[in-house]
């Protein structure tokens, strides 16, 4: 049950029923507060009509809206056009003052009307207010009512219609800013932008999920065990990592079976070959003798090459960080010390020129930094890498006359070079040469297998690197690189 | 010294006539089996002075066999396989091997082999590092004497080569003893086994003694652990914790 609501498609079926409710809910929210709003600014319309028409009338007013005539000294005082000076104005509120008459033009007369809004917070734009001519007088006050309830404040009024006394009219249960309904069209779209990112966020983890597992499928090489990767993610790549294992093992095991019986061969041949180097012994003759000997030699180090094969591909070795340097000095070491020509050459400054370097200006840094690549650590299986170098060195010394090597290395990967002096093969023969059991032109004379560079072949793609070939002055060097 | 007295373990009857013979040829005593009841019989009859062993005994193995002779013997063993690859060698070595020969051998190299563990074994000197079953523990420094692998105090694995281990095994066996070039050379067990460090009276030991200098020394220059001993040879100046694996 589980698994099936992990799958992409009950993912992706439950993602898009969640943003379409989402969706409804938010354009719910939204038209809802649409309405709200448009009722609240009616309902000012509305008051500011009727209201016009109770003063035009001297009748009572609105329920929610009280008046109150000015009497004397006040009064006198907004005849005068001094509201600033009203008892109940404070010096920071904002005076906003307009008038309106009926039909075209604003020329004050008798059916005119003076109003003065008395704000703490904000001077109306009277002048965005957009007052169709052709309507009555009542409409335009009620289009100022309207107005006043689209901003939040508490406006005071002060009117005179006509002749009539200045009035002081409070309407702010009907446009004051605490009538106004809440906005939630914000909250709508905060609700929708959010599901959006849960949305996005959602996808790309999914994603991600396949694109880390492809990651770590393709660098399955440098994977410490053999097989076998987490199971986890959406329901398609559990199954889909569940059948790579299961692939993975039963490669396995058919590497396994295919070492065990190659063991078993070798086995079953070495007893034999044992007892022919015995009857060999009793041979007088030494030539014969000899030939014999050198015959049984050649056919048990191709079932041991074949093993060793085999066993390169099982990657039966755990990784390890190694020094590369003492690995290659080792391995010299004791090809010199069984009297081979070998020799590990130093590589004083490193491949990396200083010209190839923009700021070479510091010259001093550079060289600390050659320094320290003269511990060059790698990831590496400790008895493949040096299986790989001693393979090399020893095809060196078979088709050359000596072998050198040299370490390189940067910061992205290590190279091992192994130059020999005098091999007659081409690049191109030696490339086809990494594939098994395939010999060069001027193998016919020389024991061997020709397996010994598709192990290292091996070896350095179990590594996440290659091996490759090229010429140079006095022969062919092998490059075997491994990435840092 | 008596006659040595081999034990040659091999299931194939032909061949295993055929070691006998040419051992007892070449003035061993030899007896003979084929499988772990006999080898064992033959350990509890008497003094057994080496047993070459067949790692594949039909039903049995060989690796496993060596394992159960070694909880109670310190007989030399020395493998004798057809299964040469580096795994199997490290195997063998693993359960308290001296030696490795792969099958088919030539004869003059068994001879040699032979000789050369018995050797060995009679120094006893060199019993502290034939058994193979210690971590030494240096500078921070570790060295697994069972599968020759050195750690650096990052905890990086240094390659050594052959005579670079046996030089380093010698030392740890003998920290603060101040070693003569002969002795080390002696116990280093390198006599007739055709390397130049043996021929020329010590320079070539000395070279031997900077390259491993040159590894396991922070400053190979101003040496801290391996020092020289002026007029004497050398000293490994250093504390050295030992423990069982």
């Amino acid at each position: 049950m589980k698994d099936r609501l992990n799958s992409l498609k009950s993912r992706s079926i439950l993602w898009v029923i969640m943003s379409m409710l989402v969706g409804i809910i938010s354009a719910y929210i939204w038209s809802y507060s649409g309405t709200q709003w448009e009722r609240h600014l009616n309902r000012s319309y509305i008051a500011g009509i009727v209201l016009f028409e109770n003063i035009k009338m001297g009748e009572q007013p609105p329920q929610q809206i009280e008046i109150e005539s000015l009497s004397g000294q006040i009064s006198k005082l907004a005849d005068a056009g001094l509201f600033r000076k009203l008892p109940d104005v404070a010096v920071s509120d904002f005076i906003t003052q307009l008038s309106l008459s009926p039909g075209e033009g604003n020329i004050r007369n008798k059916n005119s009307i003076s109003i003065t809004l008395i704000s703490p917070d904000i001077q109306y734009p009277i002048a965005n207010l957009k007052i169709n001519s052709n309507t009555s007088l009542s409409e335009k006050f009620g289009d100022v009512t309207r107005m006043l309830s689209s901003y939040c404040s508490e406006p005071i009024l002060y009117m005179q219609y006509g002749d009539k006394p200045w009035i002081r009219v409070d309407g702010n249960e009907i446009w004051g800013c605490d009538a106004a309904p809440t906005d939630y069209r914000i909250i709508s779209m905060l609700l929708v932008f959010l599901s959006l990112i849960i949305l996005i966020s959602f996808i790309s983890n999914t994603s991600l999920a396949f694109q880390s597992f492809a990651e770590l499928l393709s660098k399955r090489g440098l994977n410490k065990r053999t097989g076998n990767f987490q199971i986890k993610g959406p329901a398609e790549l559990r199954s889909m990592i569940e059948t790579i294992n299961n692939y993975l093992d039963i490669e396995q095991e058919s590497l396994a079976r295919r070492a065990t019986f190659l063991s078993g061969v070798s086995h079953d041949l070495g007893t034999p070959a044992t007892r022919l180097k015995f009857r060999a012994q009793t041979i007088e003759d030494r030539e014969l003798k000899e030939r014999l000997n050198s015959d049984i030699d050649q056919m048990t180090s191709m079932i041991e090459s074949v093993l060793q094969y085999t066993q390169s591909e099982m990657k039966l070795e755990e990784l390890r960080q190694i020094s590369l340097q003492s690995l290659i000095e080792a391995i010299v070491s004791d090809f010199q010390d069984a009297n081979h020509p070998v020799k590990f050459i130093e590589q004083e400054s490193l491949s990396v020129s200083a010209k190839t370097i923009l700021f070479n200006s510091k010259p001093k840094l550079l060289k600390s930094k050659f320094l320290s690549a003269k511990n060059v650590i790698i990831f590496a299986r400790p008895l493949s890498m040096q299986r790989a170098i001693i393979n090399l060195i020893d095809n060196a010394l078979k088709y050359g006359r000596k072998a050198n090597v040299s370490l390189q290395a940067d910061s992205q990967k290590a190279s091992i070079i192994i130059y020999d002096y005098g091999n007659s093969e081409s690049v191109e023969n030696l490339t086809h040469l990494t594939v098994p059991f395939k010999r060069g032109e001027n193998a016919k004379n020389i024991k061997g297998m020709g397996i010994g560079l598709a192990i290292v072949s091996t070896i350095a793609e179990q590594h996440g690197g290659n091996l490759s070939f090229d010429k140079w002055e006095q022969g062919l060097c092998a490059i075997l690189s491994i990435p840092r | 010294m008596a006659v040595p007295k081999i034990l040659v373990v091999d299931d194939d009857a032909e061949l295993r006539k055929m070691m006998a013979y040419f051992l007892s040829n070449n003035g061993f005593m030899v007896y003979t089996a084929s499988t772990g009841e006999e080898i064992k019989s033959h350990i509890s009859k008497g003094r057994i002075d080496l047993i070459l062993l067949d790692v594949m005994l039909g039903e049995e193995d060989g690796v496993e066999l060596c394992r159960q002779i070694r909880i109670e013997q310190e007989v030399p063993i020395i493998f004798v396989s057809a299964l040469a690859a580096d795994h199997q060698r490290m195997a063998g070595y693993s359960v308290g091997a001296d030696d490795y020969i792969a099958k088919p051998f030539n004869l003059d190299l068994l001879l040699a082999r032979v000789k050369a563990v018995l050797r060995r074994t009679q120094r006893s000197a060199s019993l502290a590092y034939r058994r193979n079953i210690y971590t030494y523990q240096f500078k921070g420094w570790i060295f697994n004497s069972k599968t020759s692998e050195a750690f650096n105090p990052d905890n990086v694995q240094v390659a050594l080569s052959q005579l670079e281990t046996r030089l380093l095994k010698v030392f740890l066996a003998n920290p603060f003893i101040v070693l003569t070039r002969d002795e080390i050379i002696s116990a280093m067990d390198i006599v007739n086994e055709g390397h130049t460090i043996s021929d020329n009276s010590g320079r070539a030991l000395d070279v031997l003694v900077g390259r491993l200098r040159g590894k396991i020394e922070a400053n190979p220059k101003s040496p801290a652990i391996l020092k020289t001993e002026r007029g004497i040879g050398y000293v490994f100046a250093t504390e050295v914790n030992r423990e069982e694996v």
